[in-house]
């Protein structure tokens, strides 16, 4: 945070990240398949926004695109500004630097995302070798006092011991902590809590707000589950088929959705207290991205589908207070 | 309810895994299942929910009689579990069935869907050829599937399309019981929908009675007439699913409701019950109440003395030393949910 950005010639923007009109395309050999179409979004510091969709709507691609580590035969075009500088426009090398320490991710599998040979305390003090100047005295008290920060029980003993010795939620807390030591300006969480128990996903969830809280870090929070979105973000992306097709407040999405998919997937989620004897569910199958459909790809399973819908798919229409909507319901000129 | 009999009863039941033997040491076992007892009658659904570790899957493993109990007293469907006459097991098969988790594993990819739907009818009643795909394209229609697709392999299908196929084996030699240990969780949010609708309507039409184990509280109220929650092999409180929700007793089922509800409620949620730790090691579970070591309320009493499950309403039973004090502080955290 110390380190103010370097002086490029970009409009003066409040926000950490600025994403606009996002394509990723990848080159296969059953050929293109478009995974991220054309998404905007913007972040402010200490803000969190939830990505949701359910699997193949691209809300992984998109949230790896942001880091620059998809593979080579990912296409990525738009342009993705984070603190007012172009990342697509960066060398390797300043990816990295990036990387280390303004953007940094916490992943799903926290059984995997350790190296099962060091110590805990050896894959911290790593973290802030290669990302920062510290003396090892300095790095010593900072490794301890991010395990305090996430809440490790005796921290000094856990700098010493092995990632097999710890538990998931443990594992999780602790990359939590590498991935924070640095105070980011952006944290991408992937479905950080879904190899996780409810009551230990509970407690994960409360310490990414006490990190934003007292970081003032913003945090991207990729996920399927609406329920954490709902307990968690300020804002929301909801992505079908690669595109945003909702974004707005987290509560008003979810009090008044503007989209049929983000309102059927509210309606298909069994409730507590719900008396129902059926589930509203969403007929059909997820499209197969290699495969779309014409025109709105979330039309074949729409309730509110028209004719129309099948010609184009929709730009982005304006729903009022900061909301947005990808749907021909919100065409301003039909009604 | 008292006056009908249960289709599925279950008393003490109790299952150790021993864990390999180390030298000069005492062997020690993993304390799976410990004490665990409940009934079901014919066209109901019990459900059982807990975390990772708490026992519900092992439970349907002995209902289903692919594990020997330890200890305990098990009737499924007219048959005695803990000593199961070789030769009844086929008859056993056809009355009761299961379906699990995932379905990419639950389906043999070398063979067409045909033969996955159409096994148990051949094995259990001979059926093969033409009659055999009639019945199997039936089933298969049965479970919103086009009939067509008898000629095609498993991995042409999405996850949900091939939880349908489960199901329809399951069903086809017309079970009385049925084990359904996480259909779901495995599947999309939009498809998940789907299959739970499918499940209660063959339910409706066979009259089938459930076992449905999971650990979305949302879907396991949704799917059951009766709910135990489990916590480290034991059942700390059992209720109708309704009352469980609206007036849950335990401190345990207190927390899993207070994780599970963020759906429905605002940031922040309600202030119910949040705990800190983890699961203990089933290999030495703590003395006691094994929820004490991450119970905001335990006392000293929790650690000398193990509650009962003791019954304090009608169908509603709790395993807790303290539940009228805790529900005096805490009051009925879900009276108000729903409203969002």
């Amino acid at each position: 945070m110390a380190d103010a950005p370097a002086p490029v010639p970009a409009p003066v923007s409040t926000s950490v990240l600025d994403v606009r009109n996002l394509d990723v395309r990848f080159r296969t050999r059953r050929g293109p398949v478009q995974a991220v179409d054309g998404v905007s979004f913007s972040l402010a510091p200490g803000e969190i926004l939830g990505v949701v969709g359910e699997s193949g709507c691209g809300k992984s691609t998109l949230c790896t695109s942001l880091v620059r580590l998809l593979p080579d035969n990912a296409d990525v075009t738009g342009s993705i500004r984070f603190r007012g500088e172009e990342l697509l426009e960066k060398t390797p090398a300043e990816m990295r630097e990036i990387r280390g320490r303004h953007i940094t991710m916490v992943l799903q599998n926290p059984m995997t995302a350790m190296d099962p040979l060091f110590t805990v305390g050896n894959q911290l003090d790593e973290v802030l070798r290669h990302n920062s100047s510290m003396t090892a005295e300095e790095r010593g008290r900072r490794a301890m006092e991010m395990l305090r920060l996430v809440h490790i029980p005796s921290p000094v003993e856990r700098l010493r011991s092995y990632p097999h010795q710890m538990s998931g939620g443990m594992k999780q807390r602790v990359l939590t902590a590498m991935a924070t030591a640095l105070k980011p300006g952006l944290l991408l969480a992937d479905e950080p809590t879904t190899a996780l128990d409810v009551t230990i996903q509970e407690q994960i969830l409360r310490l990414l707000a006490e990190i934003r809280a007292t970081l003032g870090t913003a945090i991207i929070l990729v996920t399927h589950d609406l329920g954490i979105v709902r307990r968690l973000t300020d804002r929301v992306v909801i992505m079908y088929a690669g595109r945003a097709v909702e974004t707005g407040e987290t509560e008003a999405i979810f009090t008044d959705p503007k989209h049929p998919y983000t309102r059927a997937l509210l309606a298909s989620i069994p409730r507590i207290g719900q008396t129902a004897r059926r589930l509203t569910a969403i007929e059909g199958q997820i499209p197969d991205l290699a495969n779309l459909p014409p025109g709105c790809a979330f039309a074949p399973r729409c309730p509110s589908a028209m004719p129309d819908c099948t010609n184009a798919f929709p730009p982005s229409f304006d729903t009022g207070a900061g909301r947005t909507a990808r749907c021909w319901l919100h065409d301003g000129r039909a009604a | 309810m008292s006056d009908v009999t249960p289709l599925v009863s279950a008393e003490g039941l109790v299952k150790h895994f021993p864990l390999p033997r180390r030298p000069f040491a005492e062997r020690r076992v993993v304390h799976a299942v410990d004490g665990v007892g409940f009934t079901i009658n014919p066209g109901e659904t019990f459900g059982l929910v807990g975390e990772s570790g708490c026992g519900k899957t092992t439970i349907g493993k002995l209902l289903l009689y692919l594990e020997p109990l330890t200890a305990g007293h098990l009737s499924v469907a007219g048959h005695t579990l803990s000593a199961l006459p070789s030769g009844t097991e086929r008859a056993f098969r056809r009355d009761v069935q299961a379906v699990f988790q995932d379905p990419y594993g639950a389906l043999n990819p070398r063979h067409k869907v045909l033969d996955v739907v159409g096994e148990p009818l051949t094995v259990q009643h001979g059926v093969r050829g033409a009659e055999l795909r009639e019945q199997v394209q039936e089933l298969l229609r049965v479970v919103g599937l086009p009939p067509r697709v008898v000629d095609q392999y498993p991995h042409e299908f999405s996850g949900g399309q091939r939880q349908r196929m489960a199901i329809a084996r399951a069903v086809s030699v017309r079970p009385k019981f049925m084990v359904l240990d996480e259909p779901v969780s495995a599947l999309d949010v939009s498809i998940r929908a789907q299959v739970l609708n499918l499940l209660r309507d063959l339910q409706d039409e066979l009259g089938l009675t459930y076992l449905f184990i999971a650990h979305d509280l949302a879907v396991v109220e949704f799917m059951s007439d009766r709910v135990g929650v489990m916590y480290l092999g034991k059942i700390v409180e059992l209720a109708d699913a309704a009352e469980l929700y609206r007036r849950p007793l335990h401190p345990y089922t207190r927390a899993l409701l207070r994780a599970a509800m963020a759906t429905d409620l605002p940031r922040g949620g309600r202030d119910t019950v949040s705990i800190e730790g983890e699961v203990p090691s089933p290999i030495n579970p703590p003395s006691g109440c094994r929820f004490r070591t991450r119970c905001p309320f335990a006392q000293p009493r929790c650690a000398a003395e193990e509650p009962k499950l003791a019954s304090v309403a009608e169908g509603h039973a709790v395993a807790c030393h303290f539940y009228g004090e805790i529900e005096a502080q805490l009051g009925s955290p879900t009276a108000a949910a729903g409203v969002a």
